[in-house]
């Protein structure tokens, strides 16, 4: 599943994404919650191009690629949530109680983060399928646009394990 | 982190890919594209989605 994002516009896409905390600088989020991230990107953005292997059709027009755009929303969610709760068992091995405050409180914040960049992405994919029966070009470059961002999230955090 | 968990995910993704493989190849059989309705369907899974995450959250910060 080849990421689609390499190109200078996607980067710059990336560090002016509204609400990334300057994600091109530096760690930004732990590995643990990076590697599900890009297995719950890789599985649903390959969908824009398909996987024979899995027997999934490559998503062509607007409403399937819209789709493929909720579904991975969503499957950033699940990821992110599979994440706070194995640090929340994680914390409760905890003994000392300033450590495990700590914990959770970054693994909140962490989730929080993913949640917020979620609702961004989403918002955008809303926009892009109320835009459709009133200026189908925006529409469709407003898609194109929210689902290379999230592919660059992909990269972003490839970049980081 | 743990690998039962990192597994349960993926294959929980697995199956809401194969879920929409079969919404875009049952739509594409039928000749059409694929409905508002399904659109909804999948909108709605995220806002349910996004319900349990903030839920969790809330939950930890609470505690």
């Amino acid at each position: 599943m080849r990421s689609l994002s390499r190109t200078p516009e996607c980067r710059n896409s990336l560090r002016t994404w509204p609400g990334s905390p300057a994600m091109a600088q530096g760690p930004w989020v732990d590995k643990g919650l990076a590697m599900l991230l890009i297995l719950a990107l890789s599985v649903t953005l390959g969908m824009l191009q398909g996987c024979a292997t899995l027997g999934v059709p490559a998503a062509k027009t607007f409403e399937e690629r819209l789709a493929v755009g909720y579904a991975t929303v969503t499957s950033v969610r699940e990821a992110a949530l599979t994440f706070l709760r194995d640090k929340a068992d994680d914390a409760q091995n905890e003994e000392d109680p300033a450590k495990r405050d700590a914990l959770l409180k970054q693994a909140s914040d962490d989730a929080q983060n993913i949640q917020d960049q979620a609702d961004e992405a989403r918002r955008a994919l809303d926009i892009s399928r109320s835009l459709k029966g009133v200026d189908f070009k925006a529409a469709d470059a407003r898609l194109a646009s929210t689902l290379q961002v999230l592919s660059a999230l992909q990269t972003y955090l490839e970049g980081r394990r | 982190m743990n690998a039962a968990d990192a597994v349960a995910l993926l294959i929980a993704l697995l199956n809401q890919a194969n879920a929409l493989g079969n919404l875009i190849r049952n739509a594409r059989a039928e000749g059409r594209d694929i409905t508002d309705e399904e659109l909804d369907g999948l909108a709605a899974g995220d806002d349910a989605a996004r319900a349990r995450l903030q839920a969790e959250i809330d939950k930890i910060r609470g505690s």
